[in-house]
């Protein structure tokens, strides 16, 4: 008898861990396919999200935590947090460090204290980020950028993705290859370029703006401050310049063969007017700051927002 | 025993890694992260073909030696001790005019500025608009050279005439399409390796962002021909000179972000 006991203590003693470990090996699993969780971060930390394909979507709140909820179809999650960063990003191996074929959609839901910065990579996923009021980094190679609340230092990119952001206080850079890029009410110096993507800039309060596409038109409609500068280049694409009735600048417009309309009363000074095959330079209002627009083949347009201008679009 | 890095940290010592200059454990702990890390992996594996690019590209060098006719000019003739009045100078002393000196050190900058902007051209950074600060017009320092038909690039009119010597009427024009010819040699190499880094690339992107990558290059190459064009019925123009500047740049800062995309798998 004491030898069955022996050999059933044995047997219970090898049996357990074989059971803890698959127990724990279902629980691993689960976690690397799925996370809910809450971590705290110090104020001005960091969170620093990337996935191949999917979603990431960013919240900030008033609270002082970092609440993420995130799942993957195929692959697993990797997840890091300290006082100071929060990371998560995917890994698309398996534990032999082989790849998955299958790469599956990731979902990252994450609030995160106002004043938090963000560094948002992705792939084919889109990447929303709203209310967060802290510096933005984000960039997807084919999926959209949509930022709203965001201050001092924004850079928002895509290859064919579109890239949407509205209400920054502070320096916004934004770029596309093929999408569109479209800026709503930025208080602050503003830099957008893209390739064949139409730039929009709208509801503009700032001293500096300097926009560059080839082939996309180019929106701005805001304000024209004394000190200010103002920059628009496009090989053949639009220029499209809505400006407000008491704006004063001085302008350096260039076109190799479009054309230029303007609604304001171009005035020349003596000495001013420096035509040169499409090239010439006119003041409207006190004009103290500097505006260059300039095209090879595209139109040059330059209205007055208080009037109905038939060539106003926005 | 090694200790597990994060890629921040990989981010932050990959310089040292590069060159060899870290600390053995630093290094064997990199090394592990590296191996197992997918960015970091293809991270390094860009920046060492990118460093083997870079290695085979030719020596830049001003087109002339400055520094002989500054030095003749600057240098102070030597004087024996006690010699004053009793031993007469050979040569009358040369002042050193402040006109004359200021045309040599704004060439001597150029030239300068030149070397350092095509050396910083040539960094990984992807092109950023740099904040408040426009990109400079790049000043060329390069000689002309035949170089560009073999990199095989396609050489514009004012490439093959300046490289052939010809007659062109006024001095203004000429310097202009040597400029121009110039700025198309350099150009053009920075645009073939990057145009190789870029197909050596092409199977870990995605096919539709190749597609668009593709398309939006065939844009810009037509607005470069139709700079191009432009400048060749109007050689002195400066906007136009210009305009084709811009769109090579943006040629390039297209084709070195398709370069440092990330893989799509």
């Amino acid at each position: 008898m004491k030898l069955i006991h022996v050999v059933a203590a044995a047997a219970l003693v090898t049996a357990l861990p074989l059971a803890l470990t698959a127990q724990d090996r279902d629980r691993l699993q689960r976690d690397r396919l799925q996370i809910d969780t809450t971590v705290s971060i110090e104020r001005q930390g960091s969170v620093d999200l990337s996935l191949v394909s999917g979603r990431i979507r960013v919240t900030g709140w008033d609270r002082r935590d970092v609440k993420v909820t995130a799942s993957i179809d195929e692959g697993s999650l990797k997840f890091n947090a300290n006082p100071s960063r929060v990371t998560l990003s995917v890994d698309h191996r398996d534990g032999s460090r082989r790849r998955h074929r299958n790469l599956g959609d990731a979902r990252f839901d994450v609030f995160v204290p106002r004043g938090t910065r963000l560094i948002l990579e992705a792939v084919s996923g889109d990447i929303i980020a709203s209310g967060v009021q802290g510096e933005i980094e984000a960039g997807s190679v084919s999926g959209d950028v949509s930022v709203t609340g965001a201050v001092r230092d924004v850079s928002l990119e895509s290859v064919s993705g579109s890239v949407h952001v509205s209400q920054v206080t502070g320096n916004l850079s934004a770029e596309s290859v093929s999408g569109d890029v479209r800026a709503e009410g930025i208080n602050g110096n503003v830099e957008a370029s893209t390739v064949s993507g139409t730039v929009r800039l709208l509801g503009i309060q700032t001293r500096y703006v300097r926009t560059e596409s080839v082939s996309g038109d180019i929106i701005y409609t805001g304000n024209i401050d004394p000190a200010g500068k103002y920059d628009f280049e496009s090989h053949s694409g639009s220029l499209r310049l809505n400006l407000p009735r008491g704006a004063g600048a001085q302008f350096e417009v260039e076109t190799f063969s479009g054309d230029v309309d303007s609604d304001f009363a171009i005035t020349m000074q003596p000495g001013e007017r420096k035509r040169k095959k499409g090239r010439f330079e006119f003041s409207i209002g006190d004009g103290k700051a500097r505006v260059s627009a300039q095209t090879f083949s595209g139109r040059i347009i330059i209205n007055d927002t208080s009037t109905d201008s038939p060539t106003r679009r926005d | 025993m090694t200790e597990n890095m994060s890629c921040d940290a990989i981010d932050a010592v990959l310089p040292d890694y590069l060159e060899r200059t870290m600390e053995p454990v630093l290094r064997q702990s990199a090394e592990a992260h590296i191996s197992s890390c997918l960015r970091c992996s293809a991270l390094v594996r860009d920046l060492g073909r990118i460093t083997a690019e870079a290695r085979m590209l030719p020596e830049l060098v001003p087109s002339r030696d400055l520094w002989k006719g500054i030095d003749a000019r600057i240098a102070a003739p030597v004087i024996p001790l006690g010699a004053g009045q009793a031993a007469p100078r050979t040569a009358p002393p040369r002042r050193v005019r402040p006109a004359w000196m200021g045309i040599a050190a704004a060439a001597l900058m150029m030239s300068t500025a030149g070397v350092t902007y095509f050396l910083t051209a040539r960094t990984l950074t992807p092109a950023r608009i740099a904040s408040g600060i426009a990109q400079p017009a790049p000043a060329v320092v390069l000689p002309v050279a035949e170089s560009t038909s073999a990199a095989g690039i396609e050489t514009s009119p004012a490439v093959r005439r300046a490289a052939k010597g010809g007659g062109v009427a006024s001095f203004a024009s000429e310097t202009s399409q040597v400029r121009d010819a110039q700025t198309d040699v350099v150009y053009g190499r920075e645009i073939e390796m990057l145009q190789r880094i870029v197909r050596s690339r092409k199977a870990q992107l995605d096919s539709s962002t190749v597609t668009i990558i593709e398309r939006n290059l065939r844009v810009i190459d037509a607005a470069i021909e139709q700079s191009r064009a432009a400048l060749a019925r109007d050689p002195a123009s400066g906007s136009l000179s210009d305009q084709l500047t811009r769109v090579l740049d943006k040629k390039v800062e297209l084709l070195r972000t398709a370069a440092l995309l990330p893989a799509s798998t």
